[in-house]
């Protein structure tokens, strides 16, 4: 009788036994999962807390560029579109901060790393705002270049992760489409306000062009190796590029960059080598607001500190 | 809505009557909204952050739908009303023309607005004005959660560390006197008891109000004086508010007749 | 801080599954039922929530127990193939009834 050779046995990635390094890089390159109770070697552990305490401390920094604008948001519609959407960001913030923490470092330290600039965040938000159109171009365009990539993160070997990924993508659909809308307004709006968009891209583009890194040799990136991300720094621009330029174009926006074309045969973009240099320079603190919005974290946890004490006092109290 | 059958039947005096206490309750609303979402981004702890900023939408969200029932009543626009006033058109409580201060004034003036908004609202849910009435009740659904959230906050604050319980006290006692304002007499108030569109006097919420929060206030700040709401009491403005107002305008004041 | 963990459960829809949504922090179960309503109902997205602190989980994840290696096919609707047998049998049932 043959009916048995037709079922299939269970299925599922390889199983690796604790303390197999070997087995469990295998698993992770054929798809498999990690669980936060898993065992996993430390350097992969160490590889995954970068990478999602860099994401939130992102989230967190992200919050302040466009709180600048949270008193000042002019119409009732926004001014409950903008707020929510800053509330998102803190959000993902403590989303992402769950899941490092899980992984072994106490959000308090993350904080005092970030605080002491001893950990980073991205680079469009070491920036200063100066207009209300920044506000649509940071919800547009930098949560659209945020979007690119955390899309790719969604399959994350690191499973905690993936989940996390799959609902901040939801709710950053969301922040594009209010960004999107915010310049749809100003673009059919007054002449000034048409030049105040125009001004606002021309200072992000830059940044914009930066944000994904440089490219790197995918044969020496351990992240792509372990499936923490599935795709490179230059596949993320590209793919930026692809959908986002057509949709600057059509509004009359011009992108300040010469180099800028699209290549047919080859399938992919040129533009004017961004300054690596410079975003290195930015990403470790040096940027135009980098000090400001860490002194202004510094000094807005240093003045909430009582209420943290004195709400783990009332609840060892209550214990 | 209602409103668009009940609005061409009132007569002047009626109408303005109305429109003065819709005011009143959408700037108060306005206005705590506005001073209490300055704390998203940077509350103290992350999770709390989100419920503030939460708390905080909800109450732009009460005063959008309010001032939209003012703009059908007064045929003009909500965020004209909103935004397009100058600093001594506002109507706002007295309570509402500080700045959010620490996380320990917020929280006190959060309980005292609460709970007086909770009182004054199961009076307007009772409004002989349909659409203000179903409008309030909707409201009420939501501030819920805002008193729970208040009280939460109150019994942490009062029972934690010292340090925590002086700061709220003594936040608690300055604001007392403003908190009163909340229940302001308001210009129309004969309009508002005829036509029964606020079926409670305002001293009589007050009493109200007082009788259920000096028990639970006074074992924090000791006794808290005699106070009563005055005729200056939704008029009076501060340098606070005036920066206040100077933020929201800079943008929508911007450009005559742009849109945003 | 001492602040504990405490994972959320969220049920989309009357009568779906409760389904794993994240967690929090919090001091203590009341500001955790806030949270959890902040984080995973905020945007009027569920219609229940269960509230658990992360000690009271006890985890099972041994494959030895829960994938074992031997043939679980007779447990499963999809280890009975039928369909040859079924032909078999109505060719049989035909054949009796002529």
């Amino acid at each position: 009788m043959n009916d048995a050779d037709t079922i299939q046995p269970l299925g599922g990635p390889q199983r690796y036994a604790a303390g197999d390094a070997d087995a469990f890089f295998a698993h992770v390159g054929s798809g498999g999962k990690v669980e936060a109770d898993d065992w996993m070697p430390d350097e992969y552990r160490a590889a995954v807390l970068k990478f999602v305490e860099m994401h939130a401390n992102s989230e967190l920094m992200g919050v302040l560029p466009e709180r600048d604008w949270i008193m000042r948001a002019p119409n009732l519609r926004r001014k409950l579109a903008l707020t929510s959407k800053i509330q998102d960001e803190v959000g993902h913030a403590q989303l992402l901060y769950r899941v490092a923490e899980d992984l072994g470092k106490p959000r308090t330290e993350m904080l005092a790393d970030l605080l002491a600039g001893k950990t980073k965040f991205h680079n469009v938000f070491h920036y200063p705002t100066k207009s209300w159109a920044d506000v649509g171009i940071i919800a547009w365009l930098v949560d659209a270049a945020a979007i690119v990539s955390q899309q790719a993160l969604r399959d994350s070997s690191y499973a905690p992760y993936a989940r996390t990924m799959k609902k901040i993508c939801w709710e950053e659909s969301v922040h594009i489409m209010h960004g999107r809308d915010v310049v749809l307004t100003l673009m059919n709006g007054t002449t000034s306000q048409r030049a105040m968009v125009q001004e606002a891209l021309d200072r992000w583009w830059g940044p914009l062009m930066q944000m994904h890194g440089p490219p790197t040799d995918p044969a020496k990136d351990k992240d792509l190796h372990w499936k923490i991300k599935s795709k490179n720094n230059e596949q993320l621009r590209q793919e930026f590029l692809s959908i986002y330029v057509p949709r600057i174009l059509e509004l009359g926006l011009s992108i300040p960059d010469p180099e800028l074309r699209h290549d047919p045969d080859e399938g992919r973009w040129h533009y004017t080598e961004p300054d690596w240099a410079g975003l290195k320079s930015v990403v470790t603190g040096h940027g135009p607001a980098s000090e400001e919005r860490l002194e202004f974290r510094r000094v807005n946890f240093a003045e909430t500190q009582w209420v943290r004490d004195a709400l783990l006092g009332s609840a060892t109290a209550a214990a | 809505m209602t409103t668009e059958s009940v609005a061409p039947a009132l007569d002047p005096g009626a109408r303005d009557a109305l429109a003065e206490l819709v005011l009143s309750l959408a700037d108060d609303e306005f206005i705590i909204g506005f001073w209490d979402s300055e704390w998203t981004g940077i509350a103290p702890m992350l999770e709390e952050d989100v419920a503030t900023s939460s708390i905080a939408q909800d109450e732009i969200g009460h005063a959008k739908a309010l001032y939209e029932l003012l703009a059908e009543l007064t045929d003009d626009d909500a965020d004209r009303i909103a935004f397009g006033r100058s600093i001594a058109d506002y109507r706002h409580a007295a309570l509402l023309n500080h700045a959010r201060g620490d996380w320990a004034f917020s929280a006190a003036r959060r309980y005292l607005y609460e709970t007086a908004d909770a009182v004054r609202l199961t009076a307007v849910a009772a409004s002989a004005h349909p659409g203000l009435a179903a409008l309030a009740g909707k409201m009420r659904r939501e501030e819920t959660y805002h008193l729970l959230h208040a009280d939460a906050w109150l019994r942490r604050l009062a029972d934690g560390a010292e340090d925590g319980r002086r700061r709220f006290a003594e936040s608690l006692r300055q604001l007392w006197p403003d908190a009163q304002q909340v229940f302001a007499p308001l210009g129309a108030g004969e309009g508002l008891d005829r036509e029964g569109w606020l079926p409670k006097p305002m001293p009589e919420l007050h009493a109200a109000w007082l009788e259920r929060v000096r028990p639970v206030l006074e074992p924090i700040t000791g006794e808290l004086p005699a106070a009563s709401p005055d005729a200056g009491g939704r008029t009076r403005r501060t340098d606070d508010f005036a920066w206040l107002h100077g933020e929201f305008t800079r943008v929508s004041g911007s450009e005559e007749g742009a849109l945003w | 801080m001492t602040e504990r963990v405490w994972e959320v459960f969220r049920q989309e829809d009357e009568g779906d599954p409760m389904v794993h949504a994240g967690n929090v922090n919090a001091p203590d179960e009341e500001l955790a039922v806030h949270y959890a309503r902040e984080f995973y109902g905020r945007r009027g997205e569920s219609h229940r929530l269960w509230v658990v602190p992360r000690d009271a989980v006890t985890e099972l994840d041994d494959p030895d127990l829960l994938k074992p290696p031997f043939d679980r096919s007779h447990k499963r609707p999809g280890g009975y193939i039928i369909k040859h047998k079924l032909e078999r049998a109505k060719e049989r049932a035909r054949g009796d009834a002529t």
